[in-house]
């Protein structure tokens, strides 16, 4: 009882900071989306400046061929030009940029399948995380490096490509419901999985505790 | 009220694994760390609803598991940027070549017309836009400017700018540098005469009714050699800038593909390329009543809007009048306008492709471009003053930061 007071206390903060940060923030794009699609030259630049290096960086997780990815953002700014007066109904910009470029590569993919499935099922989404080098100074910390890379490891593809989209890229769920064509129930399940898979592996690869108090301390500080 | 709610919480259920884990406000907090967002974490976690190891275990497992960002270098990005922007310019020529072969049937069709029953075709044929305009008429940058009398025999007329007037008798070119007889035909019913200016150069037309039309680059307009006395209408695919003798007796009307206006004794600028998908109507003077082939009301313009018309949708904007018409005394006058802007006047005006690297067209300029100048001494003229250089490849101007 008092675990769903909680809740909404904190469903009330979480919307209106919420609101802020991203409404600040799409608020910009929603203006620029509008210039678009009545016309404007500009606003396509914007779109494509603001957007190309994080499109670069989601492809790149499809496949390791640079120009391949290049060429699918090319498709992707040409189709988004050619199709304009339609797309007024868009309104979650970078979703929709990130839904069709998957198509793009994907479609790649089917056609050229000897070039691109050699021994797999279907195109891997694989997440390298960043090494950040001043916190493998120690030998501590190097250990816990090799802990969360284990736990990466231990998800499927489709829970790695979750977690990208839900803690890197900070999307929505319902934009991540379009991006991996699941419902909301399926997703909110996929969530849970890899929570739990990450919490299981979390716990078997032994206690930090002493790594985890210095953490904190440091995290006093600031 | 929120007091109690926090307090009540203090002996409540814990934030567990699970709950920061599908906190959208815990994710923002650590994608984007805020001062704001940090305190609130730190009061749950002193009033111990977090469990330290969990709580300091997810902010490490989401700012570990970022992605390292694949690096795309800036001149890939631009490199990039090129290529799109020459495939949808290349899509769009596509796009007015299929509809040349249109206008070339119905132009044929059109000119039987013309040949065989003009007196009783073009009045009050409202339907019948292109037709009028012949099919030969070429509007490349470097072809001349041409005048094309009755049976489509065209005169050509030498440099950047050509005056043509028309008076009661005769058609005198460049102040009396040519006379035409004007051949009145026997019938009484109206001839129609055009003008193609192509690309990169400049006109003055003076009806002989007395309006004056100032057309612009890439331009074609029909009108009668004599006007009929109910009423007056003119063709233009392209830009002009008119300035209308008033004559209550007998509405001044003209006609684009996808509008009518309809003037008031008044001076206006109209924007209407048929290649382009957006139309627009400035006016400086007086009023005028536009009619579009989409939409069933009127709208009236008073002086300083600006009608546009794009895919189906209309708007009225107030604004500086000055922009939209120096073009008719061979300048270009800007105030603080993004240069991608700019170029894309400057690419109409010269009928050629400029392509810009984003960061370049979002920059400002302010003053004045002169339209008598070759395109390269323009673009050399602002590479002086901003950290821009330019390279042309391909049939196309490429733009970029020096």
């Amino acid at each position: 009882m008092s675990g769903q007071t909680k809740y909404s206390f904190c469903n009330k903060q979480k919307i209106t900071r919420k609101t802020m940060i991203r409404g600040l923030h799409s608020q910009e794009d929603t203006v620029f989306w509008e210039k678009f699609v009545s016309g404007d030259d500009e606003a396509y630049a914007y779109f494509y400046q603001k957007y190309v290096k994080v499109l670069f960086s989601y492809g790149m997780r499809f496949t390791s061929d640079r120009e391949l990815v290049k060429d699918c953002i090319h498709d992707v700014f040409v189709e988004l030009y050619s199709k304009r007066p339609n797309l007024r109904h868009v309104n979650q910009i970078q979703a929709y940029l990130f839904i069709s470029l998957k198509n793009e590569l994907y479609t790649i993919f089917q056609k050229d399948k000897i070039v691109y499935y050699i021994d797999m099922q279907e195109p891997v989404f694989c997440i390298d995380y960043t090494t950040e080098e001043h916190l493998i100074a120690e030998e501590q910390e190097i250990e816990e490096q090799k802990k969360l890379r284990r736990i990466l490891d231990s998800l499927t593809p489709r829970q790695k490509e979750v977690i990208y989209y839900r803690y890197i890229q900070g999307m929505e769920l319902d934009e991540i419901c379009k991006l991996m064509e699941i419902n909301y129930q399926s997703l909110q399940n996929l969530i849970q999985r890899s929570i739990k898979k990450i919490k299981k592996t979390f716990d078997e690869t032994g206690n930090t505790i002493q790594h985890v108090k210095k953490h904190m301390s440091i995290i006093k500080q600031k | 009220m929120m007091q109690n709610e926090i307090s009540r919480k203090d002996d409540g259920k814990q934030y567990s694994f699970d709950d920061l884990f599908q906190d959208d406000n815990f994710i923002a907090s650590q994608l984007s760390s805020e001062p704001e967002s940090e305190a609130y974490w730190n009061e749950m976690l002193e009033k111990g609803l977090i469990d330290r190891e969990d709580y300091t275990f997810a902010c490490r497992f989401i700012r570990s598991v970022q992605v390292r960002p694949e690096f795309i270098s800036d001149a890939e990005i631009f490199n990039l940027w090129v290529d799109i922007e020459v495939t949808n310019k290349a899509n769009m020529k596509r796009k007015k070549k299929r509809y040349h072969i249109i206008s070339i049937v119905s132009g044929m069709i059109a000119l039987f017309a013309l040949i065989l029953s003009v007196r009783t075709i073009i009045p009050d044929n409202t339907s019948g836009f292109s037709p009028l305009f012949t099919t030969d008429a070429r509007l490349e940058a470097g072809t001349d400017i041409q005048l094309y009398l009755d049976g489509n025999k065209p005169v050509s007329l030498g440099g950047r700018e050509a005056k043509i007037a028309y008076n009661k008798e005769n058609i005198t070119i460049n102040d009396n540098d040519i006379v035409l007889k004007k051949e009145l035909s026997t019938d009484k019913k109206q001839t129609f005469h055009q003008l193609v200016v192509p690309w990169g150069k400049r006109s003055i037309l003076t009806l002989s009714e007395g309006s004056r039309i100032w057309v612009n680059a890439g331009t074609r307009v029909a009108y009668p050699v004599d006007f009929d006395k109910k009423k007056r209408e003119i063709y233009v695919d392209g830009e002009i800038y008119i300035e209308v003798s008033p004559d209550e007796q007998s509405p001044f009307i003209v006609k684009t593909t996808e509008m009518d206006v309809e003037v008031l004794g008044t001076a206006f600028d109209i924007t209407a390329y048929e290649k382009d998908n957006a139309q627009r109507i400035v006016l400086v003077r007086g009023s005028v009543k536009v009619r579009t082939i989409h939409q069933e009301n009127e709208t009236i313009l008073s002086p300083n809007e600006m009608y546009s018309f794009s895919n189906g949708i209309s708007k009225i904007q107030t604004v500086k009048v000055e922009d939209h018409i120096s073009w008719k005394n061979g300048l270009y006058h800007y105030n603080s306008e993004q240069l991608g802007v700019i170029m894309e006047h400057l690419s109409h005006y010269y009928g050629c492709s400029i392509v810009c690297s984003p960061k370049v067209s979002q920059m400002k300029f302010s003053g004045k471009l002169d339209l008598k100048d070759k395109l390269e001494t323009i673009l050399d003229g602002i590479s002086q003053i901003a950290s821009i250089t330019y390279q042309y490849n391909q049939g196309v101007y490429i733009i970029t930061n020096k």
